[in-house]
């Protein structure tokens, strides 16, 4: 062997051994930037029993050439809630916040299950003391909770679901340039989280597997399929196919159009295989009816379906262009004149 | 004084002295430029991806037709439609089919075969060289790869990192059975490189989208048994009828079959290198 051959021997086999050692040293949490968290800072303020964790970049999307373009399509209702959060707490959701973090909660042994639990973290810039002096004026109540202040409002919005069942939306500064919207018992464990007395959802290994997959849109949300399914109110027979489906997940970037991509993870390969036959039919068939109509069908024939058998996955992805977009405003301004 | 008895050389010994005079004849050939150009592809892929996402654009990366925006979905994809559909199979077709033809062809065959050594030692040599140079330049340019991509739109190296060791063994596998496949076709066809080509591009590609049990007779087969990474597919008719003749096989399966392949392939042309008689041509 020649002195060459050996020198080219020695660094492709240290290429190797340093990648390794720098992949496995990542993998055992030896390397902190490469070990890399997953998901916005704000997860650390959400408990690792959520149920449903859901991020959207708030800046991005109003920014969008997309938001522009539905903006006409939106329901009066959505701008009401919009209203009802400038009124009550003094935050302009399109110019105060730069992204959200919400989570649903697990109910609580022995709740209904139409009792929900959860809420909403937006990072932003806000005027603490002006926001303050705002709620009090509206007439929130002050609370304190383990050294925090809790500032309890009673609303009437349906379009808010984070209240509680007596109606009550609780607001609170976890850190500067965070504010916690939900229900009053919710928010106390934001609060157990950020003095320390709680744990994340980081740690919480499976969800945030979900959620370093779809990290990379500027909306996303990950949940356990069964909060999905009791929320949805499904008919009986398709809830007893859902024990199956263990986790769901969907991501979108959204710009001028919107692409994105919705995975279900089944329990088993034979779940997987059923769910991505029935996914697929429906795909088909949508593809046929839809040929009459080119706006609907360049959306349908960017869908694509894809199963991972290593983690029983089955993921539709999808692309909404412009042109799409338009094409749907101009139907729906046809239809309502 | 009778003449000193010709030192008899071990099967194992013979093997590695070929592969010794073959891993440099190999690494530094004229062909190593097409196996650097193979390999270097992928990597160069992995840069402008990563360009793309330091410039904002990388919503856009389009790949099989589908929108692809994490780091680690972009690796899966390089690794299954670059590397297990195209540099493998390739990397196997051009230096599988050569061990022994491009000894025939340089006419230097002779003073191989005239050794005191088994003629299947030759073969089993050259498929080492093969195996090792292969290796040592595929693997590398997967793990620079690696890194390049997977930290795009915020994905981690730690919770990928299995799939990373998974998939530079699976490269490996891969290597080793079409190597022994092609290295068989070398010695057994009189065309080996077309039979080659026609065999990974031709038979492969086409048996795996029809449904049946013909796809067993393929490689690409078992390989996509073990494969870590969600099967790209998009809209297209051969998508299509790729999810539509798929059946799945189990991983422990897949391992065993790729074995049988490779020691069965392997066997067979080390038998063929030791039994065909080449004729030069003057």
């Amino acid at each position: 062997m020649t002195k060459r051959t050996r020198y080219f021997i020695l660094g492709s086999v240290g290429v190797l051994v340093l990648g390794l050692t720098v992949g496995l040293a990542a993998y055992f949490g030896g390397i902190r930037g490469l070990a890399g968290q997953s998901g916005p800072d704000e997860l650390a303020y959400v408990p690792d029993n959520a149920a449903v964790v859901a991020y959207a970049n708030v800046r991005d999307l109003m920014a969008s050439q997309f938001r522009r373009d539905i903006q006409g399509l939106e329901p009066a209702s959505r701008r009401q809630g919009q209203d009802e959060l400038r009124n009550t707490l003094g935050i302009d959701v399109e110019k105060d916040i730069d992204y959200v973090v919400a989570c649903m909660l697990a109910p609580a042994a022995g709740a209904a299950d139409h009792e929900r639990s959860g809420y909403v973290l937006a990072h932003g810039t806000f005027d603490q003391p002006k926001i303050e002096a705002f709620i009090r004026e509206k007439g929130g109540v002050e609370q304190a909770y383990k050294g925090r202040r809790l500032f309890v409002h009673a609303v009437g919005d349906d379009e808010i679901p984070v209240k509680n069942a007596a109606g009550e939306l609780a607001v609170t500064f976890v850190v500067p340039g965070i504010v916690a919207l939900g229900n009053p018992e919710a928010l106390h464990e934001v609060i157990d989280m950020a003095t320390g007395s709680g744990r994340s959802v980081r740690a919480n290994r499976e969800m945030m597997k979900m959620i370093t997959g779809v990290d990379s849109g500027n909306a996303w949300v990950v949940g356990r399929f069964d909060a999905l399914s009791r929320e949805a109110h499904l008919p009986s027979d398709v809830q007893k196919q859902l024990p199956q489906l263990t986790w769901f997940s969907a991501t979108g970037h959204i710009n001028g159009g919107v692409s994105g991509a919705v995975n279900v993870q089944a329990r088993d390969q034979e779940a997987a295989n059923n769910l991505q036959q029935v996914v697929g039919g429906l795909i088909a068939l949508a593809k046929l009816q839809a040929g009459s109509r080119p706006e609907v069908d360049a959306m349908l024939q960017s869908i694509t379906l894809s199963g991972d058998e290593s983690t029983h996955t089955v993921s539709v992805s999808f692309t909404v262009p412009p042109a799409v977009l338009e094409a749907l405003k101009a139907a729906g301004a046809k239809r309502e004149k | 004084m009778p003449a000193p008895a010709p030192r008899t050389v071990s099967f194992a010994q013979a093997a590695r002295r070929v592969f010794d005079l073959s891993l440099g004849q190999m690494l530094w050939s004229r062909r190593t430029i097409f196996l650097a150009l193979v390999v270097s592809a992928p990597v160069v892929l992995g840069l402008v991806v990563r360009l793309m996402t330091a410039f904002g654009i990388h919503g856009s990366v389009r790949i099989g037709g589908a929108a692809v925006i994490s780091g680690p979905s972009i690796f899966g994809l390089f690794i299954w439609l670059l590397y297990l559909r195209f540099t493998v199979p390739v990397l196997g077709v051009f230096y599988g089919t050569s061990l022994i033809a491009d000894e025939v062809e340089d006419k230097t065959i002779t003073y191989l075969f005239t050794r005191p050594i088994p003629r299947g030692a030759v073969l089993v040599g050259k498929y080492l060289a093969y195996l090792v140079a292969t290796v040592l330049v595929v693997l590398p340019s997967v793990m620079l790869l690696y890194f390049l991509v997977v930290p795009v739109g915020g994905g981690a190296i730690a919770p990928t990192f299995p799939s990373l060791v998974k998939d530079l063994g699976l490269l490996g596998i891969g290597l080793a059975a079409y190597g022994s496949l092609f290295a068989w076709v070398g010695c057994r066809f009189k065309y080996p490189l077309v039979t080659g080509l026609v065999f990974a591009f031709g038979w492969e590609q086409a048996i795996m989208i029809i449904p049946g049990y013909l796809k067993r007779l393929t490689i690409a087969y078992y390989i996509q048994g073990l494969v870590p990474h969600a099967m790209p597919m998009d809209d297209s008719a051969l998508s299509i009828l790729q999810v539509v003749s798929r059946d799945s096989v189990s991983a422990p399966i897949s391992l065993i079959s790729l074995a049988v392949i490779w020691l069965t392939f392997l066997i067979l042309a080390a038998r063929a290198a030791g039994r065909r008689e080449y004729v030069l041509e003057q």
